[in-house]
């Protein structure tokens, strides 16, 4: 799981592309389905990509339309476990400090250029070193890359971690072609990807046409497709219900309303994507510091009742930082209860029994969710105000220039558990200001990051839900927030994936359109 | 020496009388470019005073671009790497005249968060806004001139009555509002008009129409509803004026009456309003914009304070900013031609 906040949040909902995630299989639902490969698909999206030089683009939410004309190193199925791509498969000779990836041969970029190690290097050695570089972040623990031969690659890293494939799979492990970086010039993206670019207007739209040479061609079915950034939910609504787009992600709000247009347009949720949760600072509110006081706070907020008021029922409760039924999660740890009645008390132990009162921040997206819980804690006597900074204002204030003592957060459900918890809950992690620390947290994390044996981080992860579920630590779930692809039944092929990235490998338009 | 009768009669009367060119014909040139020369100065000024307060406004906005910029997982030296490329970490006044010299020198600077030129980005967005903003204002003078006239010819009767309970609703109602209903009747209900976007006039003219009639009327509302009031007003009064019923009195015909004498006289203030209506139009699309999600100045503007993009902001305000300069000279010069009271 990656953490972030969303940049562009003016609309409030997340921006959400439809991708090709290359090495995922075509569709076998409709295999036989007449398409149209004459036709284009048009895509509503709330945020374009910022710019085709990965290393420049402000976060994982544009993955999904590089991926439309770059390949990743590896890739997400639709359970969200890592699966190849460009790389055929992956070893760790020394437990997961260091890692030799086997590229695919004979993957040639959109100009023709073949796709090989050295293009791979090239593309990290970007992304660790320009300048201002975005994704630098990603590869932090990245010592070097070193060619070992055409088709092999190695990554060094400074320490054990086997997320490293996990985290190959968003923008880090995008590969661009050498030449282009070389030459510097990222207006027109070469890539290995399904699609080359047509046009592009920066904020507005983009047309791309089918590769025709893609290494996969079963996975495009369709000649091109339209990208057109609508940012307004209720404009989204109004251009998938109006056919102006063939796909598009809304809200809760939106999709209730879409459901009047069931005849022409089929809907999914999108569970496992967004996570709201609470960061506590203790450094800015010292009573934040004792876990009563946060366990209080905690188990006075009312989950069922803020998925049901607030996201119209778009959602479910989180106590952790995997959505039930992904890899990860814990079915053995049990949530906290919401009991305002023995959060007063534990109030009352700590001290507090006259309640408390701080800043608390929130993306205006969460503003009602903010609200809920403002509400929920003033019946313990717990008084907050509430601000919504437009942005990435909740990110300072939380994280990079802190400023208040708590707030609310969006995290993306996808990629690896133990890269999330590492982010979140470590004492040295970019989300956690205040410095929480729990010795058994941590120690599990770091074991969580040297075991690649499956059901040994099945049982670490199992423990680390269990002690993080009911003891607050620096960040707390709150709710999964849902969101709603809705697509026009003209389309054939499409199918829900776990992370959220609706991908149109394999989808097409239906002959008869 | 006979006198003659010639003599005896001044040459003024013997010599066929000149006409005297009417006063209204008459234009004082000098005085009219002195008044032109005073505005332009003015409007100078104005810009000067406009890029500050752009500029100043712009740094007001909270929050640290280089935060947006630097992503998830940032780290603080990969934020103050991103602030100093972007040279945000220089003194404001470094940054203004930094930035004042690019405007001098037309480059307004690149996007902080799309990497391009700045007047590329508004190039790509302006041909939108100004056929939106051009469609509202010509629907709006074509209803409030039309609706006003018929108003003010049958002023207490029905049709006045139709169109000032209009009018009244036009401006009454928010522009988004009028946008909403008109979507929802035409576009999803009844399909006749796209919901959102915008097609280029050089890929297809018809499609560019289509996607301006619904946004278009709905930016129109407001101002053509105070266009017919204005002109009501104005129509109603002149035609109650004595020289009026005098060219009525030497049989000019109701038509020529109206068009020629009423409205012709009617002008100079509904210049004025038209003037000021364009300005709103052109700077007020930002609602509409967005209702019908159509990528235009507004759109961008919107986009560029969510994203902190401070390049691409000001450079919307600085553009619209040198709009209404721009109008407001333009609707100066058509004021003073329209009415030589000014001019003296």
């Amino acid at each position: 799981m990656r953490a972030r906040m969303l940049l562009g949040g003016a609309a409030g909902i997340t921006a959400v592309l439809l991708a090709g995630c290359s090495a995922s299989p075509v569709d076998s639902a409709s295999p036989d389905a007449q398409v149209n490969r004459d036709a284009t698909i048009k895509v509503g999206v709330t945020n374009l990509q910022s710019s085709w030089d990965v290393a420049k683009t402000a976060g994982s939410l544009e993955v999904p339309i590089q991926k439309m004309v770059y390949d990743g190193l590896t890739g997400l199925d639709e359970k969200n476990n890592v699966i190849p791509s460009l790389a055929e498969s992956w070893s760790t000779p020394d437990g997961g400090k260091t890692y030799d990836f086997a590229l695919r041969a004979g993957v040639t970029f959109s100009n023709g250029d073949a796709f090989d190690a050295t293009s791979a290097k090239a593309t990290i050695d970007h992304y660790l070193t320009a300048p201002g570089s975005t994704v630098a972040g990603q590869l932090s623990n990245v010592q070097e890359v070193d060619i070992v031969s055409p088709t092999q690659l190695r990554f060094v890293q400074k320490q054990v971690d086997v997320s490293l494939p996990a985290v190959l799979s968003d923008r880090a492990g995008i590969m661009m072609d050498a030449k282009v970086i070389g030459a510097g010039d990222f207006t027109k993206p070469v890539g290995t990807g399904p699609f080359t670019l047509e046009s592009a207007q920066p904020g507005v739209s983009i047309t791309l046409s089918a590769q025709p040479k893609y290494w996969m061609p079963d996975a495009v079915r369709v000649a091109g497709v339209t990208i057109t950034q609508i940012q307004d939910p209720v404009a989204m609504a109004n251009a998938i219900r109006s056919g102006s787009v063939d796909m598009g992600i809304v809200g809760a709000a939106q999709a209730v309303d879409l459901k009047s247009a069931a005849d022409i347009l089929s809907t999914y949720p999108i569970k496992g994507r967004q996570l709201s949760g609470i960061t506590w600072n203790p450094d800015l509110y010292k009573p934040l510091a004792d876990q009563r006081v946060r366990d209080a706070l905690n188990m006075a907020i009312d989950r069922e009742g803020i998925v049901k008021g607030v996201f119209l029922g778009q959602g479910e409760a989180a106590s952790q930082f995997r959505l039930d039924g992904l890899p990860g999660f814990s079915s053995t740890a049990k949530p906290i209860s919401y009991d305002p009645e023995k959060a007063k008390k534990l109030l009352a132990e700590a001290g507090y029994a006259d309640g408390l009162s701080f800043t608390f921040v929130a993306p205006v997206k969460f503003a009602k969710e903010a609200e809920a819980i403002q509400a929920n804690w003033a019946t313990i006597g717990v008084k907050i105000q509430v601000v919504n900074p437009p942005g990435s204002g909740p990110a300072e204030a939380l994280w990079y220039k802190p400023s208040a003592a708590a707030g609310l957060w969006s995290f993306d459900g996808k990629n690896d558990l133990s890269n999330a918890y590492q982010q979140m809950l470590l004492p040295t992690a970019a989300y956690n200001p205040g410095k929480v620390v729990d010795p058994k947290v941590t120690d599990l994390i770091q074991q969580s990051a040297g075991t690649a044996d499956p059901a040994a981080r099945a049982k670490v992860f199992d423990q680390l839900a269990e002690i993080t579920s009911t003891s607050t630590q620096a960040n707390t779930p709150v709710a999964w927030v849902y969101q709603v692809v809705a697509y026009s039944k003209s389309l054939v092929g499409v199918k829900p994936w776990a992370s959220g990235f609706p991908i149109l490998t394999g989808v097409g338009v239906a002959a008869s359109k | 020496m006979t006198p003659t009768t010639d003599l005896s009669v001044s040459p003024a009367l013997r010599e066929p009388k000149k006409q005297p060119t009417p006063a209204k014909r008459r234009i004082p040139v000098a005085g009219l470019l002195r008044s032109l020369g005073s505005r332009l100065l003015r409007s100078l000024l104005l810009f000067g005073a406009v890029t500050l307060t752009v500029f100043g406004l712009s740094a007001l906005i909270p929050g640290d671009p280089a935060v947006s910029l630097a992503g998830e997982g940032a780290t603080p030296e990969s934020i103050a790497a991103i602030r100093e490329q972007l040279g945000l970490s220089k003194p404001w006044f470094e940054q203004y005249f930094s930035w004042m010299n690019g405007v001098v020198h037309g480059d307004l600077g690149t996007s902080f968060f799309y990497h391009t030129p700045v007047s590329g980005l508004l190039m790509g967005r302006l041909p939108v806004t100004l056929s939106l903003a051009l469609f509202a204002i010509i629907a709006a003078v074509l209803f409030g001139i039309l609706a006003g006239m018929l108003a003010a010819t049958r002023r207490g009767r029905l049709a006045d009555k139709i169109t000032t309970v209009l009018s009244t609703v036009g401006i009454a109602t928010p522009n988004f509002w009028v946008g909403m209903i008109l979507l929802i009747l035409f576009s999803l209900n009844w399909r006749v008009f796209p919901a959102v976007g915008y097609t280029p006039i050089t890929t297809n003219a018809v499609a560019w129409f289509m996607h301006l009639v619904l946004p278009g009327v709905a930016l129109a509302a407001a101002a053509g509803a105070e266009l017919q009031r204005q002109t009501r007003s104005s129509v109603s009064e002149i035609l109650s004026q004595d020289y009026i019923r005098t060219a009525r009195a030497q049989g000019l015909t109701r038509r020529r009456v109206l068009w020629q004498r009423a409205l012709k006289n009617g002008a100079p203030p509904l210049a004025t309003v038209v003037g000021l209506q364009a300005a709103v139009l052109l700077g007020g699309s930002v609602v509409v914009e967005k209702v019908f999600s159509i990528p235009g100045l507004g759109t961008l503007a919107i986009d560029s304070v969510t994203l902190k993009d401070l390049p691409v902001l000001q450079g919307v305000v600085l553009l619209n900013a040198c709009f209404v300069i721009i109008i407001n000279f333009a609707t100066d010069i058509i004021y003073t031609v329209l009415n030589p009271k000014v001019r003296v």
